[in-house]
């Protein structure tokens, strides 16, 4: 027979339970009844149906302040545990939601608040997704409309970037691995800039995959960005918080990953546009400076032909009045010459008059200036002839 | 993005309009001016061209792996890079 201590007992107990997946992940319903809170903020209550109780512990660290009361209907979610120094079994609760809203809905929730708790949601870390990505990720099914609308879509709007899709299962017990796979091995071998996680419409079970943990986790590990189309757009899953941004459809979220090819050549026609009219204004300006200068080249220099005038002018009046004072001096000079002509000695002698000189030449103009005997000379109208002074003064 | 291989739509997009830019800047000397014009329509002509011509390749991760396992079967040397 086998003898086993007490602990050895326990201890097998608890390794054969604990180590059971489904007994450390799973949603007990029952009642509350006997709730007490302690001091230290734990809550301890027995969950119970008609044939069964379980005691519980909701540490601090997980119930953050809930509101319970004995007496509610509620789903628990938690693990078994063994607590070997009193041989006792008890349930460690990590999330309680109501029973009114059903299981899924308060595995979502669990989900949700564990996932944020660590910081996968933080909207510091969404990524920007590249505007004009090369290569874009698919992770959907290869068969469905889908794939073929994402197709449709890009191949209008951005034909320049290429599709490559890394088909999974968006249904069904395979998906959340398959889902997790695609995102790998598009950040592995893909070499894509973007990635799009789409599903089409559907009811909200069959957007289960999206809410397993898995597929949260795996969106958030990826170095690529990705964005997320789920379900219809009032659908929001698990994949969707991660994502780093959100598409209300699998088409919208192809209209967000890339530009429209009309609006970017109609920018790229406006660019052109505007340097045109830049480069115009900038040899416009030029041409004005230019014209600018050169009137003021014109104003600055000088007036050739009015100098010419003036010159011209200048000459003239020099030349009228050199031409004056010659024919002054001209009628000056006749004038003199008349004076002149009538001063003349020999117009003297033509008037009858007689010039009476010694043979040298001088004028004998005295009495006194001649002596008897002396020779001398008279010059008169036609000629000269000599004269003797008799000795006995005449009487003059 | 390396520029080693073909420069792609967003590089020579950004670099249009840096041309603009520049142009919109002023202060430029004139010939340095028209060489940036010229330089900017010879990119806008680019970025048309290649939205004019694109068409849209499809292909899956699966064939592309497929791919890249066969090559170093196919070739003798081991020269294989991601695409």
């Amino acid at each position: 027979m086998l003898v086993l201590s007490v602990q050895d007992l326990l201890g097998a107990l608890k390794d054969a339970i604990e180590s059971v997946p489904a007994f450390a992940d799973v949603w007990v319903a029952g009642e509350i009844s006997s709730l007490s809170r302690a001091a230290s903020g734990h809550i301890y209550f027995t969950l119970k149906d008609e044939a069964a109780a379980l005691r519980c512990a909701f540490f601090r660290q997980y119930n953050r302040g809930a509101t319970l009361q004995s007496g509610d209907a509620v789903l628990a979610h938690g693990r078994v545990n063994i607590y070997e120094p009193r041989g006792e079994l008890n349930f460690v609760v990590d999330f309680v939601a109501s029973q009114g809203a059903g299981v899924l809905a308060a595995q979502f929730e669990r989900l949700r608040q564990k996932l944020e708790a660590e910081g996968l949601f933080d909207p510091a870390r969404k990524r920007p997704l590249p505007p004009f990505p090369r290569r874009i990720g698919v992770v959907t099914s290869a068969t469905g409309a889908v794939w073929h609308d994402i197709q449709t879509v890009i191949g209008r709007r951005w034909p320049l970037a290429e599709l490559v899709l890394a088909h999974a299962s968006v249904q069904g017990e395979n998906a959340p691995a398959e889902i997790v796979a695609a995102l790998q091995a598009l950040n592995e071998h893909g070499n894509v800039d973007v990635i799009i996680v789409a599903r089409g419409g559907g009811a909200r079970e069959e957007l289960a995959a999206f809410d397993d943990e898995r597929v949260p986790r795996a969106i958030y590990a990826s170095r690529v960005p990705v964005i997320s189309a789920v379900g219809h757009e009032t659908d929001i899953t698990l994949a969707d918080y991660a994502a780093d941004v959100r598409a209300p459809t699998p088409s919208a979220a192809a209209e967000m990953v890339v530009p429209d090819r009309a609006e970017i050549a109609l920018r790229v026609g406006a660019l052109a546009a505007t340097m045109a009219s830049y480069i115009r204004t900038e040899l416009d300006r030029r041409r004005h400076d230019v014209a600018l200068s050169s009137d003021a080249l014109r104003h600055a220099a000088p007036d050739i032909p009015a100098l010419r005038a003036g010159v011209a002018t200048l000459l003239e009046r020099a030349r009228t009045g050199a031409l004056q004072t010659i024919a002054g001096r001209r009628a000056l000079i006749a004038s003199r010459e008349l004076q002149l002509a009538s001063l003349d000695p020999a117009a003297v002698l033509r008037r009858g008059y007689a010039l009476v000189h010694r043979a040298t030449g001088e004028p004998v103009t005295s009495v006194a200036a001649v002596l008897p005997g002396d020779r001398l000379a008279i010059s008169v109208r036609d000629g000269t002839f000599a004269a003797i002074v008799p000795h006995q003064r005449e009487a003059g | 993005m390396t520029e080693g291989q073909q420069p792609t739509f967003e590089e020579i997009y950004a670099a249009l309009e840096a041309a603009v830019q520049r142009l919109e800047t002023g202060g430029l000397p004139l010939a340095e001016a028209i060489a940036v014009y010229e330089e900017g329509v010879r990119l806008a002509q680019q970025c048309r061209a290649l939205l004019d011509a694109a068409e849209l390749r499809v292909t899956t991760l699966a064939a592309e792996l497929d791919g890249m396992m066969l090559r170093p079967l196919l070739d003798s040397e081991e020269d294989d890079e991601e695409p």
